[in-house]
């Protein structure tokens, strides 16, 4: 009687420590997976893949050029985003994201299509995106106001939450 | 086992076989006809319809996550081989759930989120999950006493719970791109989303617990039209699918990336993938109801249509007949499969 007694209190502080260890692993992973900074992406010493948030900047209207390693782009830019060209005609879209300390270039390989489907009149204020940052990778920005250099960010995907959709109401096909 | 016992679990198992065959149908059903949000963030509305087939799917391996829990605890309260065979069973059937569950979120964020995969904290939490709990059968396996492996594989059992709680809080504890339960809630309580909403979240649970419930007391029992139930929730499964699916075989659906409205709502013209714009004149009416999102946008943007001989029609995103396939595929797999699981030694 005693020694089941005293085997189950060991079983009990056991569950007990186990529970505490995989919630503390648990929670940690669940922690990590927070979005990054533009700031933290900054402090990379190689590259990464990450899920970033950010607020966008205004990037005008006019026409720019973008100069990204030894490519030159034609700029359109379209207030919160710019779609840019090179010169066989492919087509990128631009933006400007920041975190109030540091500003980054984001260089992201769409469709024109998709781009018109997913920015649709443009760009929320605020974005969550799925990125690849390379330390060192720089663009220079020819604007009407001067030149701007600054760290990019390639974009694999702008995502967006389900959030806004819930409060949306309900529809049906009729 | 008896004649008594076995007539019992014959009773349960006819319960199941209705419950399950009426859940799969009213997913289907779902699939074909449910409402979705008028307007979304991002992709085809219609992928919405989602969340009367991965939700319910979802609760259900909370549930029996939950279950191997109380199991758990019973089993080191009590001593009792029967609670650690009911853990056993628990924690299999959560694993087959939380593994569909994760796969069905995946396909839903592929559209709705923008990607598949992005390590966003609920799929880390759920992905934890499912991991911590394969540490289960690990410990399981490594032990050869009897009596130490049902003691310690229960202490495990009730430990990794908190898991699940980890990754249900996952979504408040930092920044997600999954809902949390009340913005889920607030769509529920919309229109008649309830009507097809509700049925489905207590069907599927009765269909979970009654699953577990049959397994775990089959023992030598016979219940054939177990197989037969189990055999016709595949078969509506698939027919759904594929009816869901066929307009991706048949015909050439596009993206409606703009639209322009009459004022009374009416389709004016479309602007389809390609940049394509087709223009309707007289305009129709729009498929969908209402026309225009509280913010005077078209309904109509972003969803998947057809379009022939002057008529639109919406189409089902894919991610809602590939997750109508995975829920109908485990439930009557574990149906088919449910003599062989009641006769393995847990």
């Amino acid at each position: 009687m005693i020694a089941m007694k005293s085997s189950r209190v060991k079983a009990a502080i056991a569950a007990v420590a186990l529970a505490v260890i995989l919630a503390g692993i648990g929670y940690a992973s669940v922690a990590s997976s927070s979005y990054k900074s533009v700031s933290d992406l900054l402090e990379a010493k190689r590259t990464v893949k990450a899920t970033v948030e950010a607020d966008v900047v205004p990037i005008g209207r006019g026409v720019y050029t973008l100069i990204l390693g030894d490519k030159v782009y034609t700029l359109e830019a379209r207030g919160s985003y710019g779609v840019a060209r090179d010169p066989a005609g492919e087509v990128y879209a631009v933006f400007l994201i920041s975190d109030g300390k540091h500003t980054m270039l984001a260089f992201y390989d769409a469709t024109d299509e998709y781009m018109a489907y997913q920015m649709g009149s443009g760009l929320s204020s605020s974005v969550v995106l799925s990125v690849t940052y390379e330390p060192g990778l720089t663009a220079i920005l020819k604007t009407t106001d001067g030149d701007v250099q600054l760290p990019v960010v390639l974009v694999n995907s702008i995502l967006k939450g389900c959030h806004t959709s819930y409060s949306q109401g309900a529809a049906t096909v009729s | 086992m008896g004649g008594e016992a076995c007539s019992r679990v014959r009773l349960l198992a006819a319960a199941l076989a209705l419950v399950a065959l009426a859940d799969v149908a009213w997913a289907s059903v779902a699939a074909f006809k449910a409402p979705f949000p008028v307007k979304v963030d991002l992709g085809a509305p219609t992928a919405y319809r989602n969340l009367y087939i991965h939700v319910p799917m979802a609760w259900s391996s909370y549930l029996l996550f939950g279950l191997a829990l109380i199991f758990g605890i019973s089993y080191l309260a009590r001593r009792d081989p029967k609670y650690d065979r009911y853990t056993f069973y628990s924690v299999v059937m959560a694993e087959v759930y939380g593994v569909a569950t994760l796969f069905s979120g995946m396909a839903w964020a592929k559209e709705s989120w923008g990607a598949a995969w992005n390590w966003d904290p609920r799929e880390t939490g759920v992905l934890f999950l499912i991991l911590g709990y394969l540490g289960y059968f690990a410990v399981r396996s490594s032990i050869s006493d009897p009596e130490r492996r049902r003691l310690i594989s229960s202490s495990y059992a009730v430990a990794a719970f908190t898991l699940v709680l980890i990754s249900f809080i996952s979504a408040y504890i930092t920044e997600s791109l999954h809902p949390r339960a009340e913005q889920t809630r607030q769509f529920v309580e919309a229109g008649n989303v309830g009507m097809y909403f509700g049925p489905k979240i207590m069907l599927a649970t009765i269909t979970a617990v009654l699953l577990l419930a049959v397994t775990v007391r089959l023992g030598d029992c016979e219940a054939r039209y177990l197989k037969l139930a189990g055999g016709l929730v595949l078969l509506i499964g698939v027919a759904s699918t594929l009816a869901l699916v066929s307009p991706y075989l048949t015909d050439s659906p596009v993206r409606v990336l703009d639209a322009k409205l009459t004022p009374d709502g009416s389709i004016e013209s479309l602007t389809i993938s390609g940049g394509r714009v087709v223009d309707f004149n007289p305009p129709i009416p729009s498929p969908i109801k209402p026309a225009r999102a509280s913010d005077g946008q078209p309904s109509i943007i972003g969803h998947i249509v057809t379009i022939e001989n002057g008529t639109v029609k919406v189409v089902t995103h894919w991610a809602v007949a590939l997750n109508l396939l995975f829920y109908s595929l485990i439930v009557g797999l574990l149906m088919l499969a449910a003599h062989k699981l009641a006769r393995v030694r847990a």
